[in-house]
């Protein structure tokens, strides 16, 4: 599968253990409760002498459940192959989803805060989340970058600050000036 | 009086490629006739899988004549513009609405696919800005949820202005990227004063 690469993506690296975090968030519940699903037939089949059941059980739910988990595999690499961000000098651009593509595109000034999370999974994986977002709730929703290492963690959130820093001073300093030589 | 005309819309020809100095209407990037059949292939689709279970819904195809009548009258309604200062939207058949917001507002620029535009090569572009008027006050008591969750996202894809989105849904894909970029270069060129309000 092609990976779409981009300058920040080839110096911030996606984490290729998002690929295994989301397949296992993706199917922990359903894997869970279909062998609550199994010990219960397994339990209520023993006090019977119908052993044919429950070997024909054991055979779909375990069939079942590789097909689940295999399935969210190939799909979360396909995600991670197509997930697409770049910062540009102007933009910072997030492109994700394989078959309903979204692109986000927000300018550094409108960058209202940039902030690093991991939960309990990304703890045991040691991956980390960047969010930023702009003063709209589907910016919240949709500006994230996922399932990166610490060090490429650091260094977006650097490097986001550095140039939402820049951007807003470089623009202040300009109407500054502007309203000096209107006053005079 | 011609030179006028010119000025205001000297891009008469469509898909030539934009010039930053020209005003790019509706008509260099149209919404496309398929998109007033997006609704009804949908329908029409949905109730076919339905069918082969047994069942279809009736409510759905009594809307299928009513998409077909308004949906020509709300593209045929819909202009948009983007001129030196402002992006501006006119809409509506019966009760019009104008909006004009200025390039500094704009807080992100979305570009979106969902599976019917993916096969037939559509693409929506959204426009958002930081007004009130729409996500926070246009969520129902019965779908407000605590913390800021999703309250009021993803709630209208209608065309055109609504809370604090613009869609302009139904563009060809690359008709999408072109307006898109076009927006971003107006949005570089004019930067905003105040890192909060943008005004």
């Amino acid at each position: 599968m092609n990976i779409s690469m981009s300058k920040t993506r080839e110096k911030f690296p996606l984490s290729t253990k998002k690929v295994l975090k989301k397949t296992v968030t993706g199917t922990l519940a359903l894997t869970l409760s279909l062998l609550i699903i199994w010990i219960v037939i397994a339990v209520s089949a023993s006090d019977s002498s119908s052993t044919e059941i429950f070997g024909l059980a054991t055979f779909g739910i375990f069939g079942l459940i590789l097909l689940v988990v295999f399935g969210t595999y190939f799909y979360q690499k396909w995600y991670y192959a197509v997930y697409f961000y770049d910062l540009t000098d102007d933009f910072i651009i997030i492109k994700k989803g394989p078959i309903t593509p979204s692109e986000i595109t927000i300018p550094y000034e409108r960058v209202q805060d940039v902030y690093v999370d991991q939960d309990l999974l990304d703890r045991l994986f040691g991956i980390y989340d960047v969010h930023l977002s702009s003063a709209t709730i589907s910016s919240g929703m949709e500006a994230h970058i996922d399932g990166v290492e610490k060090e490429a963690a650091d260094g977006l959130r650097g490097f986001l600050l550095q140039t939402v820093q820049q951007k807003i001073g470089k623009n202040h300093n300009q109407n500054v000036n502007n309203i000096n030589q209107t006053n005079q | 009086m011609e030179n006028i005309v010119q000025q205001i819309n000297p891009n008469t020809t469509p898909n030539t490629t934009p010039n930053i100095s020209s005003v790019i209407t509706e008509k260099n990037y149209p919404i496309t006739t398929l998109w007033i059949f997006k609704a009804p292939i949908i329908i029409i689709v949905m109730n076919v899988v339905a069918l082969f279970f047994g069942y279809y819904f009736p409510y759905l195809i009594l809307a299928l004549p009513i998409m077909l009548i308004a949906n020509p009258l709300i593209r045929a309604n819909f202009h948009y513009s983007l001129d030196d200062k402002f992006f501006g939207i006119k809409q509506g058949v019966i009760s019009k609405k104008h909006r004009s917001l200025p390039y500094g507002v704009i807080q992100n620029v979305f570009v979106k696919q969902d599976v019917f535009d993916r096969i037939f090569g559509l693409a929506t572009l959204r426009v958002e800005n930081a007004s009130q008027s729409g996500a926070g006050a246009k969520v129902s008591w019965w779908k407000k949820s605590y913390g800021s969750s999703s309250s009021g996202y993803g709630q209208d894809d209608g065309v055109g202005s609504s809370g604090n989105k613009v869609n302009i849904p139904g563009l060809k894909k690359q008709d999408a990227e072109e307006l898109k970029n076009f927006i971003l270069q107006k949005i570089k060129n004019n930067p905003i004063e105040d890192s909060q309000s943008g005004l």
